[in-house]
C-alpha cells in the first residue's frame, strides 16, 4: 500500500502568486492612504476633506460635519462589496470609494476636526482586523498539522461500497422524469426551475450539468447495453446548454468585469460553464459512445444579433487549456477576477476526460501547473483548499457555498482522476470520525429499514425546504466508509419521507432539480461512478443489445453480467400502448436461440445471420426478466 | 416597372411644393407666412394666436397621418392641412409689429418656412415613424413592450396567416373579420359604402379568400382584373399602399388562380421598386405617386421574399442579408412572433439555400404559437429540400 500524502510540516501562509497579488493590493492600499494623507497634510479645507475620505472611505463626510453621509458611502461600499461578489463589479469599490473623497472635497469645509484620527483609527482597525483574522486563521489551522499527519500515516478507512443495484420503482420514476425532462424539444424548459442566471442555485447551466452527469452513471450501470432511450437524453441536455437563455449571462458578467463586449461564453474565464459542460460532454461520450460532438459547429452558440460561435469538442477543450496557460494564478476564474477551486477541477476533469477518450494531451500540458497552483496557492495547513480567489486582489472569503469557504476534496470525482494521491489524503481528511458516527447510526437500521426522518433545510436558491439534501449526504457518507447497509436504508428512508407521487413537469421528491440531480448522480454511481468513467472512457457493451420504443416503453435495465445472457427491466412509458411493441435485440450469437423469461413472459427468438432478433411484447406492467441462449 | 406618368406627378407635386409656400409667403404677407408654417406642421400657423387650435390641429394631422399610413385614408391629411390653412387665414394677424414678434425665433421661422416643402416633408415624417418604429424592436426595454403578443387578432396578419396556410390546404380565414376591417377601410379611406368590402385593394385579404377557395369567380376576375389595372400588377393592401408582403401574396394567390401576368410584374417590381439595396427592401410603395421608401422590418423582409423565392420571383441574394437575423430570430426563441415568422420564413428560404449551419441552428426553435409563423412553417414542410425554382 502506497503511503498516504501528508501535509506539509512549515507550510507558507501563501502561495507565490497569491502573495504577489495580495503584496500589490497592500501597495496600492498603502499608495491611497499616502496620498491621503499628503492631500490632509498640505491642502485646504476641501482637499483635507477629500484626503481623510481616502484614509478611511467617507471619513472626509465626517470631517465636514456629515456623519450621514459617511453612512451613506458605507452603505454604498456594501452595495459594492455585493455587486464585487455578485457580478464581478471589480470597480465599484474603488469608485465609491474615490467618489466619497471627490463628495467630500465638495462639501469642503472642516467642522470636526477629531475626525481625522478617528479615521485613521478606522483605517487602522480594518487592515489590523484583516490582518489579525488571516493570521489566527492560519496559526489555528497550522497548529492541527502534526495531529493530521499522524492520523494520516495511521488511518486506515474501510473500502467504500460498489453494490450493482437493481433499479427500483423510485429509479424508474426519476429516470422517467430525467428522459421527460430531456427529451422535451430544445427549446422548451419546463419543469427547470428558472431564476437568476448569474450564480444562484436557479442557475440552468448547472441544472443541465447536473441532469448530464446523473444520467452517465445509468447508463453506464443500469443500461449499458441499451443506449437508445438514455443517449439521446444525454444529447439533448447538451444541445440545450446552447440555448441563448442558458448563457446570455456571460455577456453582462464579461462587460461588467471584464469591461470586454463579445458575448462568447467559452473563448475567456467563465470555467463554471466552459468547465462543468466540458466535463458534461466527456461522461456523455464516456457512457454512449456517442461522438456527435466531434463533428464541427456541433456545439454553436448564437448570439441575440445572429453572430455564431461555432464549437466542437476539441475546440471547446482547446478553449479550456488556453484558458488555463494563460492564467497567471494558474487557475483561471469563473465570474471575471473569481477563481474557484472546484471549477477549475472540473475543468482539469475535463481536459483529463477529453485526453482519455480521444488519446490527446490536453491535460498533460497543465497538469503540473494545475497541482502546483492546487498545493501552492490554495491549500491550507490542515490540508482545506480555498474555494475561491480573487485573481486581482489575492483575497479569499467564505462565500457561504460551503462550510467554511473550504473543502478537503473538490470537484465531482473528488480529484480521483487528477491526483489520486491528492484524493486519498481529502478522503482521510474528509471522512476523519465519519465510521464511528455512521457506524452508530447503522445500528438503528431494522430489517433493513432506517425508522427516521431528517430535518428540512434550506435549497441554495432559498425556493424551498427539503431533506432530500440531508439525505444524499448521509447516503454518500455510508457508502464512502462502505456502510452498505446503511447507505440502502438511507436511500428507502428518503424515498418514503419525500416522494411526491408527481411527475413530470412537475417534480418526484419534494426537491428542486439541481439537488434531485444530485440525488439521483448519488444514487445511481454505483458500481461505477463519474470519476471512474472519466478514467476509463468509452468501452462498447459486451453481450446482447436491446432497442425499445420511447416513450411507449421505459427501459430501467438492461446489462449483461457474463457477455450472453442479458438482464431487462422495463415498464410503460409516458405513452403507454395496450399493443405489443418491438424488443430489437442485436449482438446475439447468429442462428442462436434465445428464450426471454420473467414475470409470466416467455418466449422464444432465433437470432438473425446479423445477430438480431425481434420480439414483440405487450409492456402493460413493470417486467423484470432475462433473454438468455437456450441450449 | 411604374409607368413615366409618375415623373410628371412628381415633379408637379415638387414644383407645387415649392411654389405655393413662395405665393403665400411673398403674395400674403404675414398671414401668408402664419399660412404657410401649416404646410410644414399643419396647426403651427395658429400657434401664436390660438394656441388650443393649432395644438388641436396639430394633433388631428398626426391621427390623419396615422390614419393614411394604416388605412390608406390621404384625404385626412390634405384636409387638415388644408383646414390648418384655412383656420391662418381667418385668424392670423395681418402684421406683426416688428417690436413686439418674438425676435429671432420668429424671424428664423419665417426663414425656414421659406424653405418648407410639405409633401416630400410628409414623406420624411412617415419615413421618421418607420424608422423609429423599427428603432423600438432594438432598445432592450421598448423591444420587451412590443414583445407582448396581443390577444385580439389582428385582421391584416389573420389574412397573411390565411393566404399561407391556402398554400398547404390550411384553414380558411375568418370572412368576417376580414370584411368588417375592410369594410372600414373602404368606408373611411375611400367613402365606400355598401356593395362588396373586398371590390378593391385589400390585397392579403382578397389573397387569402382566393387561396382558400372563398372567393366566388366574379371576385376573382374583379381581383385579377384590379391587379392588371394597377402599376405593380398587384392590388395595393389598403387605398394607395402597396405592401410586398401583400403584394407577394396576391400575386401568388393570382398565379395560383391561373393569371400568370401578375407574377411577371411584381417579380419585375421586385427587382425595381422593391429592390434589394444595401441588404433592405422598401416597406411601402405609395402608389398615387409611384414612391418607395422604408425598409422592411426583419421578419417581413424574411417572410415576403422567402415566398417570393418559392416562386422563383427572386434570387438567392436576399439569404446573406436576412440570415443573421434569422439566426438571431433563433436564438431569441419564439417568444416574440415576429421571431416566431422570421424562424418559420427561414425555414422556407434553406429549401433553396444551402447552409447546413443555418439549417441546423434553426430547426431547434418550436414554432407552434403565431398563426402566420405556423402556416409558414407547414408551407416550408410541403417543399421538397433544395427544390430548384429558376429565379426570374
Amino acid at each position: 500500500m502506497t503511503a498516504t500524502l501528508l501535509l506539509p510540516t512549515a507550510p507558507r501562509r501563501m502561495g507565490p502568486v497569491t502573495r504577489f497579488l495580495v503584496l500589490r493590493t497592500v501597495i496600492v492600499f498603502l499608495l491611497v492612504e499616502a496620498v491621503g494623507s499628503v492631500m490632509l497634510a498640505i491642502g485646504g479645507p476641501a482637499v483635507r476633506a477629500g484626503g481623510l475620505s481616502l484614509v478611511f472611505p467617507g471619513a472626509g463626510f465626517l470631517l465636514a460635519g456629515h456623519p450621514e453621509l459617511l453612512a451613506v458611502t458605507w452603505v454604498l461600499l456594501s452595495l459594492a462589496l455585493v455587486l464585487w461578489w455578485g457580478i464581478s463589479a471589480h470597480f465599484g469599490i474603488p469608485l465609491v470609494w474615490g467618489l466619497s473623497a471627490v463628495g467630500a472635497a465638495l462639501f469642503g469645509q472642516a467642522h470636526w476636526g477629531w475626525a481625522v484620527p478617528v479615521a485613521y483609527a478606522l483605517a487602522a482597525a480594518a487592515a489590523g482586523a484583516l490582518a489579525y483574522t488571516f493570521e489566527a486563521r492560519f496559526r489555528r489551522k497550522r497548529a492541527k498539522v502534526p495531529v493530521l499527519n499522524e492520523y494520516l500515516s495511521t488511518a486506515a478507512l474501510p473500502e467504500p461500497s460498489r453494490p450493482l443495484r437493481e433499479p427500483d420503482d423510485m429509479d424508474a420514476e426519476l429516470l422517467r422524469w430525467a428522459y421527460e425532462l430531456s427529451l422535451q424539444p430544445l427549446d422548451r424548459f419546463d419543469g427547470f426551475e428558472w431564476g437568476e442566471q448569474f450564480h444562484g442555485g436557479t442557475v440552468i447551466r448547472y441544472q443541465l450539468n447536473y441532469l448530464g452527469w446523473a444520467l452517465a452513471p445509468y447508463a453506464v450501470n443500469y443500461l449499458p447495453n441499451a443506449l437508445g432511450q438514455i443517449e439521446p437524453a444525454m444529447r439533448n441536455l447538451m444541445h440545450k446548454q446552447t440555448d441563448l437563455r442558458v448563457w446570455r449571462y456571460w455577456r453582462t458578467l464579461n462587460l461588467v468585469g471584464n469591461f470586454a463586449a463579445d458575448p462568447d461564453p467559452i473563448v475567456r474565464d467563465n470555467i463554471m460553464f466552459s468547465g462543468f459542460t466540458g466535463d458534461q460532454l466527456n461522461l456523455y461520450e464516456a457512457a454512449t459512445g456517442s461522438t456527435v460532438f466531434d463533428e464541427p459547429g456541433s456545439l454553436t452558440f448564437v448570439w441575440e444579433d445572429g453572430r455564431t460561435f461555432a464549437y466542437d469538442h476539441r475546440t471547446w477543450m482547446d478553449a479550456v487549456q488556453r484558458n488555463f496557460e494563460r492564467s497567471r494564478l494558474g487557475f483561471f476564474p469563473c465570474e471575471p477576477g473569481w477563481s474557484f477551486a472546484a471549477c477549475n477541477t472540473i475543468g482539469g476533469q475535463a481536459l483529463f476526460g477529453y485526453d482519455r477518450l480521444h488519446g490527446t494531451d490536453l491535460w498533460d500540458q497543465v497538469a503540473e501547473r494545475w497541482r502546483e497552483t492546487l498545493e501552492q496557492e490554495y491549500l491550507m495547513p490542515d490540508g482545506n483548499y480555498a474555494n475561491i480567489r480573487s485573481s486581482h486582489t489575492g483575497l479569499s472569503w467564505d462565500t457561504g457555498e460551503t462550510p467554511g469557504g473550504e473543502y478537503f476534496t473538490t470537484g465531482t470525482h473528488s480529484f480521483r482522476d487528477l491526483a489520486p494521491d491528492i484524493a486519498e489524503r481529502g478522503r482521510k481528511l474528509g471522512l476523519r470520525g465519519a465510521p464511528e458516527k455512521l457506524g452508530k447510526l447503522a445500528g438503528l437500521v431494522r430489517d433493513g429499514e432506517l425508522a427516521m426522518e431528517l430535518p428540512l433545510e434550506w435549497e441554495r436558491n432559498r425556493a424551498r425546504k427539503s431533506a432530500v439534501p440531508g439525505w444524499m449526504k448521509l447516503i454518500g457518507g455510508a457508502r464512502a466508509v462502505g456502510q452498505e447497509e446503511l447507505a440502502a436504508a438511507a436511500q428507502r428512508a428518503c424515498d418514503r419521507q419525500c416522494a411526491t407521487g408527481q411527475r413530470w413537469p412537475e417534480r418526484p421528491l419534494e426537491v428542486g432539480v439541481a439537488n434531485m440531480a444530485l440525488y439521483m448522480l448519488v444514487r445511481w454511481s454505483t458500481p461505477m461512478d463519474n470519476a471512474m468513467l472519466n478514467i476509463r472512457g468509452w468501452v462498447p457493451p459486451v453481450g446482447p443489445t436491446v432497442d425499445v420504443a420511447w416513450p411507449q416503453v421505459l427501459l430501467t435495465l438492461a446489462r449483461s453480467t457474463d457477455g450472453r445472457s442479458l438482464d431487462l427491466a422495463m415498464r410503460p412509458g409516458p405513452d403507454p400502448t395496450a399493443a405489443p411493441v418491438a424488443l430489437r435485440f442485436a449482438a446475439l450469437q447468429p442462428g442462436a436461440r434465445y428464450r426471454l423469461v420473467g414475470d409470466g413472459v416467455a418466449v422464444d427468438a432465433t437470432a438473425d445471420a446479423d445477430g438480431g432478433a425481434s420480439i414483440e411484447l405487450a409492456v402493460d406492467r413493470s417486467l423484470r426478466m432475462a433473454l438468455e441462449p437456450v441450449g | 416597372m411604374a409607368a413615366r406618368s409618375f415623373t410628371r406627378r412628381r415633379a408637379v407635386v415638387l414644383v407645387a411644393s415649392l411654389v405655393v409656400p413662395l405665393v403665400l409667403v411673398l403674395g400674403m404677407g404675414h398671414r401668408g407666412q402664419h399660412m404657410a408654417r401649416n404646410l410644414l406642421v399643419p396647426g403651427a400657423g395658429l400657434w401664436e394666436e390660438h394656441l388650443w387650435v393649432g395644438i388641436a390641429l396639430t394633433l388631428a394631422a398626426v391621427g390623419a397621418t396615422v390614419a393614411w399610413v394604416t388605412w390608406g385614408a390621404d384625404w385626412m391629411v390634405a384636409a387638415v392641412v388644408a383646414l390648418a390653412l384655412a383656420a391662418s387665414a381667418l385668424w392670423a394677424p395681418g402684421a406683426h409689429d416688428a417690436a413686439t414678434a418674438v425676435g429671432g425665433v420668429a424671424l428664423g421661422a419665417v426663414r425656414r418656412v421659406r424653405a418648407a416643402h410639405e409633401f416630400p416633408l410628409v414623406v420624411l415624417v412617415v419615413a421618421a415613424l418607420s424608422w423609429l418604429k423599427s428603432l423600438t424592436a432594438r432598445v432592450p426595454l421598448l423591444r420587451r413592450l412590443r414583445r407582448r403578443r396581443t390577444r385580439r387578432p389582428n385582421p391584416v396578419d389573420h389574412a397573411r396567416a390565411a393566404a399561407v396556410a391556402g398554400l398547404v390546404h390550411g384553414p380558411g380565414p375568418d370572412v368576417a373579420l376580414l370584411a368588417r376591417r375592410a369594410r372600414r377601410v373602404g368606408a373611411v379611406a375611400r367613402f365606400r359604402f355598401g356593395g362588396d368590402p373586398f371590390r378593391r385593394d385589400h390585397a392579403a385579404a382578397r389573397a387569402a379568400l382566393l387561396l382558400t377557395g372563398q372567393l366566388d369567380a366574379e371576385s376573382t376576375q374583379r381581383f385579377a382584373a384590379d391587379a392588371a389595372a394597377a402599376p405593380l400588377g398587384v392590388p395595393c393592401s389598403e387605398p394607395g399602399w402597396v405592401r410586398p408582403l401583400d403584394g407577394t401574396l396576391a400575386a401568388i394567390a393570382l398565379v395560383r388562380a391561373g393569371h400568370t401576368e401578375p407574377a411577371t410584374r411584381w417579380a419585375a417590381a421586385l427587382g425595381h421598386e422593391f429592390a434589394l439595396h444595401k441588404g433592405k427592401r422598401a416597406a411601402w410603395w405609395w402608389a398615387p405617386l409611384g414612391v418607395g421608401a422604408g425598409s422592411m422590418p426583419a421578419w417581413e423582409h424574411m417572410v415576403a421574399t422567402a415566398l417570393a423565392r418559392a416562386e422563383g420571383w427572386v434570387g438567392d441574394a436576399d439569404w446573406p442579408a436576412v440570415r443573421a437575423q434569422a439566426l438571431g430570430a433563433s436564438a431569441r426563441g419564439v417568444a416574440h412572433p415576429h421571431d416566431e415568422r422570421t424562424i418559420a420564413a427561414a425555414r422556407l428560404w434553406l429549401r433553396f439555400v444551402s447552409d447546413d449551419e443555418a439549417a441546423r441552428l434553426l430547426a431547434r426553435p418550436t414554432v407552434a404559437h403565431d398563426p402566420l409563423a405556423v402556416a409558414l412553417d407547414c408551407y416550408a414542410r410541403a417543399v421538397p429540400v433544395h427544390m430548384e425554382v429558376p429565379a426570374l
